[in-house]
């Protein structure tokens, strides 16, 4: 049991559900969302990496028996903030789409770009 | 149909990857021991992540707002319409 | 946006102070506790959404908030490498703790500049 809920498990199958989201709906909205699900399924993969239980924040007077290792975490604030601005520009770019498509949907989007 | 088909697919692939006997990630404890023996003698900081994203690795940081400087363009010039600020 | 619930906008009125001393304080212990700049910074943002959604202002400048984010990035670009690349070697631990302290001001005042462009472009797109 333990094999199968630790950190990696758990983020692949995150991962998943996302690739699911981008395979199954044509929603433009549930394929933004998709793309942050599968995003904090990378976050959670890099961070439980290096992890043991009991190991404690790296601030203050650690040793390296005692401490979780920083270098992920420094990584993955990176993501957090790429994450951000990719959800942002991708929503900009849906609403100037709708205003001149006037649909969610990718499928009707693309017929009627080929109608004009 | 296409979803109960995409679904079953989506659960296949997480069974397989999960059922392989999977050997343990070997992760390198070099860069984590460096770091953590010597940040408060390198940069002054309490806290090691800042230590690294300010000082170690400051081209990440640089890069990275440098992304947020360029998302926020993006999006003045993209929801920009006929005109109207 | 149509009316706005006087409730709603006194106690936020209230709570807009505290919300702006904790965005500070995650900046300036940025590098003794958890925190940083980012995390201050989207905190700080914060305000200018309560001042949007309790008194229905449109009139924050967002050619000016660009125009700092750009100059701040500027600034953040020579204090970084300047310090780290030329002067690393020279400097005390003191000197060193109070360049982290300039370092997430200034990331912290860049990133709120930023995330609140965006919100206010997201709340022009909605009002028309």
């Amino acid at each position: 049991m333990e094999r199968f809920f630790n950190g990696e498990s758990i983020s692949i199958l995150i991962f998943l559900i996302g690739v699911y989201g981008l395979l199954a709906r044509r929603n433009i909205i549930k394929t933004v969302i998709s793309l942050a699900i599968m995003q904090s399924a990378i976050i959670l993969f890099f961070l439980t990496i290096n992890y043991e239980d009991g190991r404690i924040p790296p601030i203050g007077d650690v040793t390296i028996h005692t401490a979780v290792d920083p270098v992920p975490q420094a990584l993955m604030i990176t993501a957090i903030v790429i994450g951000v601005a990719v959800t942002a520009v991708s929503l900009t770019m849906f609403i100037s789409l709708y205003h001149h498509y006037g649909t969610t949907n990718w499928l009707k989007v693309i017929n009627k770009r080929r109608e004009d | 149909m296409r979803r109960i088909v995409t679904a079953a697919f989506i659960i296949g692939i997480f069974l397989l990857i999960i059922s392989v006997n999977v050997i343990p990630l070997e992760t390198s404890t070099d860069l984590f021991h460096y770091y953590i023996n010597n940040f408060k003698a390198d940069t002054g900081a309490e806290n090691s992540v800042t230590a690294i994203y300010l000082n170690y690795r400051l081209f990440d940081t640089f890069f990275e707002t440098l992304l947020l400087l360029v998302s926020v363009i993006g999006i003045i010039y993209f929801s920009r319409h006929e005109g109207d600020y | 946006m149509g009316k706005h619930s006087e409730l709603f906008a006194q106690t936020m009125g209230l709570v807009y102070p505290i919300i702006i001393l904790y965005g500070l304080y995650i900046i300036y212990n940025g590098h003794l506790t958890p925190g940083g700049g980012f995390q201050g910074g989207a905190i700080l943002a914060g305000v200018f959404t309560i001042q949007y959604l309790t008194t229905d202002t449109k009139n924050v400048s967002l050619d000016i908030l660009n125009r700092i984010e750009k100059t701040i990035y500027l600034l953040l670009l020579l204090t970084g490498i300047l310090i780290v690349f030329y002067m690393n070697q020279e400097l005390t631990l003191i000197q060193k703790s109070y360049y982290l302290l300039l370092m997430n001001t200034l990331i912290g005042v860049k990133v709120s500049c930023g995330l609140t462009v965006i919100f206010y472009r997201f709340v022009l797109f909605e009002s028309r």
